[in-house]
Order: structure tokens, then sequence, then C-alpha cells
């Protein structure tokens, strides 16, 4: 009952969980480059049928785990490049933590595909819906399976893209666009953290990996504090990015541009939390450094308080819900701050099937408010919550006044950080074209400004190619 | 006899095509012998690359300069080679409506790059370093009906030239002076040149390699052409390090003087890389944005290159073949972008996507190559090049970190600007374009397909070059002696 498991067999095993996902992708993308698209169902079968195979063998991982002696188990997947002073190698670390979320994930997926199947029906783009579904589930299961940080990254990458590219899939409309494009800054600039992080990491023990001394929660680091300081706010500040947290949060209201599926799916379910599954598993460097800890509960409570006053003045209910969910996820990085962290897994899991529940019902959200009142034709006035009733009037007008744009925090982002980034940059630009206009009689100007529309042989030539 | 047609064989074929080229006045005529020849330096080049031992060949001797037609390739150089091959084959195949001019001065570039990356001799190398600039600003001022472009490059190639020869002049020179029978071989590093000397000798190289590798203040010229010149020749320009080559060349016989000069390269090519990055983060047009984004990228080569740390170096041997590679792709695909809409300039763009869906997936891929996403050639390079400057100071390697992302931002950007959404001015594109013909296609997603495929199973290209690079370095904890 309480054997070692076969570490050639978790090899296997191992390798199968990240190859499911991964094969279903490429299937995937088959139509997408061929002549001729296949049909809803058969996107839709071969989907949820992957999806079925990576829950059993995620299912069957966690219970083979089970019945073993509960250890942590570093899984050596080989190593990707080599050289004779570095090597990457590529382990995966299969402990409590990893394999709860790993089949909370797969189940996730699978009852979102499902709901898609029928959700998306006649939408432009179903394939593409599903083959990036994959993606981020190829890139989830090497987030929650990776065993350094370095390989960590990859799922990471792989989800952050997936993220963005479903913002945008009604990709006709500017509204999804520009959220996108907001997603993706914003990941990318908080990615550096992470990327920070690995570099610390090797810097300070040789390797990033993940496996530190002893079994999660209880494992500890070997390192110094000023080493784990910085590496935690390092890697904070990554989680600020993904997890939509106090300052960089304003992405996720927008983000619900996106298909409801995979609003449910991304950023009230799994992505979102990808930053918490982060931090959790960094539980030991927030151990070793009360700075971190200290800044994470001060992070998660500020999100925690002003995300749950917008959210009380949002006007339609996903943006409602997005608040709602960074209130909460708030409230899990105060409980990572706190060293709370079972209790933090336990209350996400339960957040996670919360979220995906309210996101898939949404659509159906506002025909139910109208059966309400049908039902009722007289509503009784909403309260307002007992700790406004509290505050003076002139209070509740200013509260409200800020909640209704965001607490300024996208505001005063954009004109401290990113205007004046732009405004440097065109600068710089500005002065290169007039250093290459002094060197040539007219080539500061814009090619634009001199180019003329193509003519009609140009534009025909170009259709009949 | 084998290894002289081998040697000869890249070089001479585009020669004498582009003499066939140049009397042709059919043009596609004029493009398939440009591509056959093309085609034969590729075999050429991959045929050397394969065979995985150096290869070298002696020819005359300059008199009074002892001087001499010396050929050779090893593991370290000989993946640059195919990699200007596959370039030129690569653009050849996507614009079959290149013009026999444009065939010409493109055929007569490869020959003279893979001359001056074939050489052994520095008077060699310096004579096809001034060459290849010859038909490159030929090509750029009869494109440009202003002139003005192929007049920026020719001043900062006169001045990479002029660095370029004074460097082999001195270099001659002292190893004249300590008793070498033929002064300007780079075959045998040999000891002999005095530091004050070495130092004379590296600071014009690196003069020469800062102008052609565009690193500030010598940068100005790279974002210009790849804005303005034709794709293909743009294309080979950007792609072909020569730059890296001459490094290459030049550290066996100057390792003393390269201990306390080859940081301060890193150190301006490192600001270089981020200032590059910072500029493309503005912009609205794709090709100058691509401009800027290659000039950081190139820098990253130099960053690698002038660390000298095994890690480094095999991350900067990377870094070239996928910059050549991607910058050539996402060139393709703006100049199609520019056939059918008139414009580059993203605020004029947008729903490309909705038309021409091959093109978006094909930029978007090609994109996503070029900033280092996992499971791409430039993920490996890059993680190679941090491991590298790890060992010297966390906060260079951070602020490589901070360059790709800002690089990595920019072109999102633009695909997120220029193919999705509405389109801002619908009466732009004709009803009649259409998404990326067969040629184009194939070019492109053949880039995509070997940047992914290579990105996964990067051992084959790292382990052809890992003893090269180890004997390069030339030193077990990675600083060059």
């Amino acid at each position: 009952m309480n054997a070692l498991i076969d570490p050639e067999l978790l090899g296997v095993w191992t390798r199968a969980v990240i190859a499911a996902p991964l094969v279903v992708l490429v299937l995937l993308t088959v139509p997408m480059f061929g002549r001729r698209m296949w049909k809803e169902s058969t996107i839709a079968r071969l989907a949820v049928f992957g999806l079925m195979l990576s829950f059993a063998l995620d299912t069957g991982l966690g219970l083979v785990w089970l019945m073993s002696d509960h250890v942590s188990y570093v899984v050596p997947l080989g190593s990707w490049f080599t050289i004779p002073d570095y090597t990457f190698v590529t382990t995966a670390l299969i402990d409590t933590l990893s394999l709860s979320i790993l089949g909370v994930t797969s189940f996730i997926a699978l009852v979102v595909a499902a709901f898609s199947s029928r959700y998306l029906h006649r939408e432009p783009g179903y394939a593409r819906f599903f083959l990036l579904i994959m993606v981020f589930v190829l890139g989830m299961h090497v987030l929650l399976l990776a065993g350094s940080y370095d390989v960590l990254f990859v799922g990471w990458e792989l989800v952050g893209l997936s993220s963005f590219l479903l913002i945008a899939f009604f990709h006709h409309r500017p509204g999804p666009v520009r959220a996108a494009l907001r997603a993706m800054i914003t990941y990318r600039a908080s990615d550096v953290g992470l990327l920070v992080s690995g570099v610390l990491l090797h810097d300070a023990i040789g390797s990033s990996s993940i496996a530190f001394d002893g079994a999660w929660p209880e494992a500890v680091a070997q390192l110094s504090e000023g080493s784990a300081t910085l590496i935690a706010l390092c890697l904070l500040l990554a989680v600020i990015g993904k997890s939509a947290l106090w300052p960089l949060g304003s992405w996720l209201p927008r983000a619900m541009e996106g298909p409801t599926p995979s609003s449910a799916l991304f950023y009230g379910a799994l992505s979102v939390h990808a930053g918490i599954y982060l931090l959790l598993r960094s539980a030991p460097l927030f151990e070793a450094s009360e700075i971190a800890s200290m800044m994470a509960i001060v992070i998660g409570l500020v999100t925690a308080l002003l995300a749950t006053a917008a959210h009380r003045v949002q006007s339609d209910v996903k943006s409602a819900l997005a608040y709602a969910t960074m209130t909460q996820v708030g409230v899990m990085v105060v409980g990572v701050g706190l060293h709370l962290f079972s209790w933090t897994l336990v209350y996400m899991i339960a957040h996670v099937f919360l979220r995906l529940f309210q996101i898939l019902r949404t659509p159906s959200a506002l025909r139910d408010a109208e059966e309400v009142r049908a039902a009722l034709p007289i509503l009784p006035p909403a309260k307002p919550p007992i700790a406004l009733r509290l505050l003076p009037e002139r209070w509740q007008r200013t509260l409200y006044f800020a909640s209704l744009h965001r607490h300024f925090s996208e505001l005063l982002l954009e004109r401290f950080v990113v205007l004046p980034l732009l405004a440097v940059s065109r600068r710089l630009d500005q002065a290169e074209r007039r250093w290459t206009a002094m060197l040539s009689p007219v080539s500061g100007v814009s090619k634009e400004e001199t180019t003329t529309a193509p003519s009609r042989a140009t534009r025909a030539a170009a259709g009949s190619e | 006899m084998w290894n002289a047609s081998l040697l000869h064989g890249p070089i001479l074929i585009p020669v004498l095509a582009a003499w066939f080229t140049s009397r042709s006045s059919r043009p596609y005529a004029a493009h398939r012998i440009a591509l056959s020849a093309a085609l034969a330096s590729l075999l050429c080049t991959t045929i050397m690359a394969a065979s995985g031992s150096g290869i070298e060949k002696h020819g005359w001797t300059l008199p009074l300069v002892h001087a001499e037609w010396h050929l050779g390739t090893d593991a370290l150089i000989a993946p640059f080679l195919v990699l200007v091959c596959v370039i030129t084959v690569a653009v050849l195949v996507a614009l079959p409506s290149m013009d026999p001019r444009a065939c010409t001065t493109l055929l007569l570039t490869l020959a003279f790059t893979l001359g001056m990356m074939e050489s052994l001799d520095l008077v060699l190398i310096a004579s096809f370093w001034v060459a290849s600039i010859v038909p490159s600003a030929i090509e750029l001022r009869r494109a440009d009906s202003q002139k003005s472009v192929g007049h920026v490059f020719e001043v900062y190639a006169v001045l990479g030239a002029c660095a370029m020869i004074a460097g082999a002049v001195v270099f001659g020179f002292v190893r004249s002076r300590a008793g070498h029978s033929l002064p300007f071989d780079l075959s045998v590093p040999t000891e002999g040149i005095a530091l004050r000397d070495q130092h004379a000798v590296l600071v014009l190289v690196f003069g020469a390699v800062m102008v052609r590798k565009a690193i500030i203040p010598f940068h100005s010229w790279l974002p210009l052409v790849i804005e303005r010149g034709p794709t293909g020749i743009v294309s080979l320009i950007a792609g072909s390090h020569m730059g890296a080559v001459l490094i290459l060349r030049i550290l066996p016989f100057t390792r003393d003087a390269a201990t306390t000069d080859f940081p301060v390269l890193a150190a301006i090519a490192l600001t270089s890389a981020l200032y590059a990055a910072l500029v493309a983060l503005g912009q609205r047009e794709i090709r100058r944005a691509l401009g800027f984004i290659a000039t950081s990228q190139l820098a990253f080569v130099v960053v690698g290159l002038a660390e000298a740390r095994t890690e480094s170096v095999h991350g900067a041997l990377l870094q070239i073949v996928t910059t050549g590679l991607t910058l050539t792709g996402l060139l393709i695909i703006t100049s199609a972008v520019e056939v059918r809409a008139g414009t580059h300039d993203i605020a004029r763009l947008g729903g490309l996507a909705s038309r021409f869906p091959r093109m978006s997936v094909a930029f978007l891929l090609l994109g996503l190559s070029a900033i280092g996403m996992p499971g791409t050639l430039a993920f490996v390079a890059e993680d190679l090049l941090l491991h590298g400057l790890l060992h010297t100071h966390p906060v260079i390697a951070t602020l490589l970190l901070v360059t790709t992302v800002l690089n990595g931002i920019t072109l999102l950007r633009l695909f997120l600007q220029g193919f999705l959404g509405p389109s801002r001015d619908p009466e732009r594109i004709g009803a009649r374009a259409s998404d990326l013909g067969r040629r184009e296609s194939a070019a492109v997603f053949a880039i995509v397909i070997a940047s992914f495929a290579l990105g996964i199973l990067p051992r084959h290209l790292i382990e052809m070059r890992s003893d090269a690079v180890e004997r390069w370095v030339d030193d077990p904890s990675g600083s060059p002696q």
C-alpha cells in the first residue's frame, strides 16, 4: 500500500500526461492548414476525447500517487539541450500541490470543451477556439508539472499566448483586440519577474529547481534571506500581471471580451489562478522572507479592497464577476503572505469551481433577471452593504466615483509609465530620422508619406498570384 | 579537387549566374537562373557543413603584400554559409517577380558574402567585405526613387570598410614585423603580436564590426535600409552576419587584448540592443519596427561573442541563425502586405486576418519565433546567452531580458494592431487581392517549420559546433585568456 512508485513507470506516465494535449493540438492544426475545414462535430469530438484521455491520465496519476507513500517525486524527463558547461534539464515534480490542481485543470477543461461544442455552434473560428484551448491545456500541464522555474516558464508562456489570442477571438471588433493588446503587454512586462527569478536562482544555487528540501508545504529553501527575498519579490511581480493584482489588474475585466467559455476557463478558473499556484509552489521562499510575505499581504489586501469596491459598481455581469474574481485572488495572495498554504490551496480549488459555474451561466443571467422581475413586479430596493452605510455620504460618493474609474490605477500607469515610455521612443525615432536626413537629402521623411497607393495593375497582379 | 570545387563553387557559381542574369532580358528567365545558382551554392555549402571536418584550399599568393588566396571552412563557419544560401533561396522563391538587375545584385552580394566567410586571409576578407558593399549599394540606390537609402548605406559602409582595411593593414604590418611569411593568414593562431598592437587591431576591427552589425552609434543605417530597401537584398544584408565571422576569425590572434576590450564591446552592444528595442516600441510602420528589432537582435549576437563564454557563444551562433531566418520571413510577409495594401503602417491597416488568414498566421508564428517563444530556436539561443551573461553579472542578464520583453511587446503589438481588428481603410485593399501565394507560403512556412524544428531539437546544431566553440573560447572557465 505504501510502496514507492516505479520511477520508470512514473516517467512514462508523466510524459503521457503532457503528450495527450500535445497530440490533440497537433491534430487540430491539420484542418487549419488543409484545404477543407473539418466538421464542427469532428473537431469537438476530437477535443473532448483528448481532454477525457487527459483527465483519465491525470486522475490515474493522482490515484497511483495516493496509493503510494505520498512523497514528492522529481521525475527526470531528459535534457532539452546540452553544452559542456550547461544542460537544460527537464524534470517534473509530482506532489500534493501539482496533482491536486492537475486533476482540476483537466476536469474543468473537459467541462468547458463540452459546453463550447454547442455554445460556439456556427461561430467562425470554431476550430481556432479548440486549438487555442489545447494550447492552454498543454501550457497548464507543463506549468503544473514543472520541476524547475525554467520549465515552468515554458508553460507560463503558452498559457499567456493562448490567453490573449482568445481574448482577441472576435478579432473583427476593435474592443477585443484592444483588450488582447492590454493583456499581452501586461503579461510580457510582468514576465520579466519570472525570468529574473530564474536568473537569480541560477546565480544563487546553480539551478532553477523548484524541488526545495522536503515535501510541500513544509519544504525549505536553502537560500539566504536576501536571495529568497529578491527571488520571491520577482515572482510576485510575475503573479501581479498574470493574476490581475493591483496595480496591473485592469486587463482582466476587459479580457471578458472573449467567448464566455474561454472567459470561464481562463479568467474565472485556471489562468488567473496560475499565479496563485506559482506562489504556492514558491512557498519556501516566502517562508524564508518576511519582507516578501509582507509585500504579498499588502498587495493582496489592496487588490481585494479595491476590487470589491469596483465589483459593486459594475453594470454588466461579466465585469462584475471579473472584479469578484480579483477580490478572491487578492484574498488568496494574503493567505500566501500569512503562510496559510494548504488553506489557500483548498480555497483556490473551491473558488475555481464557483467562478467557472458563474461565468458559464452569465449568458443566462439576463434571462434569469428578467424572470425574477416578471415574478416579482415590485422589487425591494437594494440596500447598500453595511460598511458603506457606516460611511458618511460624501465618502460614499467619492468611493463610488473612484470605483467607477477603477481607482485610477490604469490612468496613473498610463500617465506615468506608458505614455512617457512611448514619448521617449518617439523622440528617439525623430532624432534618428533627423540624423539620417542630415546624411541624405530626403531620407528623414517617412516612406509612408511618400508612398502612394498601389496601382490597379499591382493590385491585380497581387490578386492573380 | 573536390575540396576546391566545394569551396569555390558557392562563390563562382553565383558570379557566373550574375553575368547571365545581367544579360537576360526576360525577367522569369533571370529569376530561374538566379534560383538555380542559389540552390547550387546551397548544395555546396550544405555538403561542407555536413562533412563535419574543416576543409581548406590554398591558392596563389599576392607578391609584395604576401596575401594569399586562402579559403577554408570549419564547423564554426560552415553553418553561416548555409544560412546565407537559405536566405537567398527563400527570397528568390517568395519573390518570383524580381527583375534581372535585382537578381544580378543579389547573386553578387551572395557570392562576395560567401567569399568573405570562407576567406582565411585578412586581405581577402577585406576585399570581399568591400566588394559585397558595391552590389548592395547599387541595388539600394536603384530601388529607392530618392536615392536616399543607398546614400546613407554607402556612408556607413565606407566607414566600416575603412576600419576593416585599416585593421587588416595594421594586422599585416605587425605580423610581418614579427617575421611571419604570410602575415595576413588566419588559419593557424600564432602568438607574437604585442599587446599594444593587439589593441590597435581590435579597435579597428571593432569599428568595422560595429558598423556592419549596426551597433550604436553606427546603427542608423540598418533600420532605414530595412524600412525602404527591397526585400531581397535587405534580407541578405541583415541576415549575413559578416561582422560575427570577423570576430570569430580575429579573436585567436588577439586574446590578450580581448580580455579587456571584449567586455567594452559587450557593454556597448547591450546598450545598443536596449536602445533599439526602446525605439522600436513606439513604431507604427512594420518595416521600420522590424529594422530596429533586427538591430537589437544583431547586438545580442555581438554580446554573446564578446562575452566569449561557451554558453554565450553557442547562444550567439544560434541567435544568428534564428535572426537571419525570421527576419527574412517577416520581411517577405511585410512585402506581401505592402503589395496588397500599399502601406505597412498599422494605423492604416487592420482586418488583414479576415482577408488573408495564411499571411496573418505566418506573421504570428514568425513573430513568436523571433521573440523567443518556448519551442523556437530563439528561446534556446536566448537561454544560452542568458546563462553566459550570468557569470558576468545578473544585472547584465536582466537587461537582456528587458530587451527581449520590449521586442516581444513590439512584435505582438504589430500583429494585433496590423492584422486584427476592423479594417481602418476598407478601400485600400482591392477586391481581387488574395492571400499568400504558393511560393510565398512555401518560403515563409518552410522558415516557420525550420525555426520550430530547430528549437525543439537543437542538439544537432549545437553538437556540430561544440568542439569548434570550445577551441575558440579556449578557456575552461569560459573567458578568453
